[in-house]
């Protein structure tokens, strides 16, 4: 064999290696994931219906119909709202987590870890917790609220404050996470690039914007951003908080999807919001990846 | 700045920290605890205005568990489909990620984005044409079907986790085993997989946290005590309607049961967690 029929054949090895290696993992993922993704978007075309017993091809009508109706306009909306003003609030809170649990105390990881309980007790679990917590009559919750202002608040019956109580549950889920991954963007700060920025006299804020959030931009980026698709692609919490009620003034995308694909049946039209809700995750994806590369981060 | 003074900020420092731990820490907490509380209540005492702080103590609403559901049936499904999770998952992510991290080919790093983006895609729009696949292999209602899509979903963290370890195995030691003749496999055997140990404990322990609260593909895919777990038994039991209103004292023992396994996992390996999540950034 020639010099160069050799250098051809390792390489020919190193790719079956490679296959070998990495292929079933591969294989796995296209066969129950990208697969059925774009098989939503085929079933996303058709009148699907397997109570109704119907099946054909209708094109755009799915997403007419869903697009020009009020109540799929609101849920919409909703889920907009919910991920815009849960992230908000965990990004402002993590960060306030963080800084406490990197802060000198008495108990510290006793204290880290009670920050974990809220991420792995089952989503359903704490949902139906806070369930009974907000019920009107005999949650702890509107004892509270009785004892202060003298009246028990209905939390649940009504729109504005069952939606304000749903996301304030997402929030309690998901800050301690948003606050342990800043953290550990702190803790990858050398401790004298801090002192001697104090030493210059920088402010808290200061120090913050020009120490802490370029050290920890890449682990934060990447992990809040598929935090919030992770909220947004989740249905355990509103299942278990609202079910989606007073009405559907809490339902989010995913949820409803849920109601359409596993309780009605009505394939087409869960596989049409499944697109929609597949169109939302690739735009902030896309702001991700952005992000990535204007800052040049490595995977 | 005064000593004096000086000390005095100190001091409220101190307290206005104090008072934001112990604030977190009970916001953090109220929710499992009143939950533990009430599944040691008695059904008499659970529903009063105002809320019973200091109930009596029976063991009543776990000896309902066993009595009025399978519950043993639901546990052991759910220990099953974690554990089987787990194996698919953290098998197939250490042979990925040992492939993208040491075998140099091209368009690898292109794979690997597609890999861990997929981590975006949300399962609930995979549902629809799972459960006809699943049905097409005659796999709904059972521990395999589940499993097969639930190990799946864990593989994009997985490999992006271990990739970055793998890349912090020592490659030299890899290639003077390699020199010595040692084949492939002894290499991952004797070499690259004790080095691992932590790493993949830690991605271990995720993934069965992550599989043991999931709820989504028994709920859809499973049908009967064959392959129900515990997730989908507490959804069942909140359907229930008994002359007290919602059994929540039986609701409230089920949630205490599916939640101290977790605790337990995170007392005993908080660091290996943390270190998980964060990509080996907190140590």
């Amino acid at each position: 064999m020639t010099i160069h029929g050799a250098q051809k054949h390792k390489t020919l090895k190193r790719y079956v290696l490679f296959f070998l290696f990495v292929g079933p993992a591969l294989l796995v993922r296209t066969a129950t994931s990208i697969y059925p993704v774009i098989n939503t978007f085929h079933l996303s075309t058709l009148n699907y219906n397997l109570i109704q017993q119907v099946r054909e091809f209708i094109g755009m009508r799915n997403f007419i119909y869903i697009l020009s109706n009020e109540m799929f306009q609101s849920v919409l909306l909703f889920t907009l709202f919910f991920v815009a003003v849960s992230t908000f609030f965990q990004l402002l809170l993590g960060m306030g987590v963080a800084h406490l649990l990197n802060a000198k105390f008495i108990g510290r990881r006793l204290v880290r870890t009670i920050n974990l309980i809220p991420w792995v007790i089952p989503m359903i679990v704490s949902a139906y917790a806070f369930r009974w917590l907000l019920a009107g009559d005999y949650g702890l919750i509107s004892d509270w609220a009785f004892r202060i202002t003298g009246s028990r608040p209905q939390l649940l019956l009504q729109a504005s404050s069952a939606r304000a109580s749903l996301i304030a549950v997402n929030i309690w889920r998901n800050t301690p996470f948003m606050g342990l991954v800043i953290l550990a963007g702190l803790q990858s700060i050398p401790e004298e690039l801090y002192e001697s920025a104090k030493m210059d006299g920088a402010s808290w804020f200061k120090r913050f914007i020009h120490i802490t959030m370029p050290a920890s931009a890449a682990t934060v980026v990447t992990l809040g951003l598929f935090n919030i698709i992770w909220q947004m692609s989740d249905i355990d919490l509103v299942l278990g908080v609202t079910q989606g009620g007073p009405g559907t003034a809490t339902t989010v995308l995913a949820f409803r999807i849920y109601q359409h694909g596993m309780l009605w049946f009505d394939w087409g039209i869960a596989s049409a919001l499944s697109v929609l809700l597949v169109g939302l995750v690739a735009v902030i994806s896309l702001i991700g990846l952005a992000i990535f590369k204007r800052y040049q981060f490595t995977l | 700045m005064t000593a004096e003074s000086y000390r005095r900020r100190n001091t409220a420092v101190r307290i206005l920290l104090y008072l934001s731990l112990g604030i977190f820490v009970f916001i953090a907490l109220i929710p499992f605890y009143w939950m533990f509380l009430a599944s040691l209540t008695p059904r008499h005492q659970l529903f009063s205005i105002p809320p019973n702080y200091f109930p009596d103590v029976t063991a009543d609403n776990f000896a309902a568990l066993i009595h009025q559901i399978p519950f043993i049936a639901y546990l052991v499904n759910s220990l099953v489909f974690s554990a089987a999770s787990v194996l698919l998952s953290v098998i197939l992510s250490f042979l990925a990620a040992y492939g993208f991290a040491r075998i140099e080919v091209k368009g690898s790093s292109i794979l690997l984005l597609i890999l861990v983006l997929s981590m975006a895609l949300p399962p609930i729009v995979t549902v629809v044409p799972l459960f006809q696949i699943l049905r097409t292999l005659g796999l709904i209602d059972t521990i395999t079907g589940i499993t097969l899509v639930m190990g799946s979903v864990l593989i994009p963290f997985s490999v992006w986790v271990l990739v970055s370890f793998v890349k912090r195995v020592p490659v030299e030691m890899e290639e003077a085993a390699t020199i010595d003749g040692a084949r492939l496999f002894q290499v991952l055997w004797y070499i690259v997989i004790p080095a691992m140990v932590p790493a993949l404990a830690t991605i271990i322990i995720i993934n069965f946290i992550n599989a043991w609260n999931n709820l989504l593909f028994p709920l859809v895919f499973s049908h009967t005590e064959a392959s129900k777990t515990l997730t989908v038994s507490i959804t069942e039991v909140f359907q229930a309607r008994t002359p007290y209103g919602r059994p929540w004292g039986v609701i409230s023992a089920l949630g205490v049961t599916m939640v101290v396994p977790m605790i337990i996992l995170v007392l005993t390996a908080q660091k290996w967690i943390v270190s998980g999540l964060t990509r080996g950034s907190i140590k």
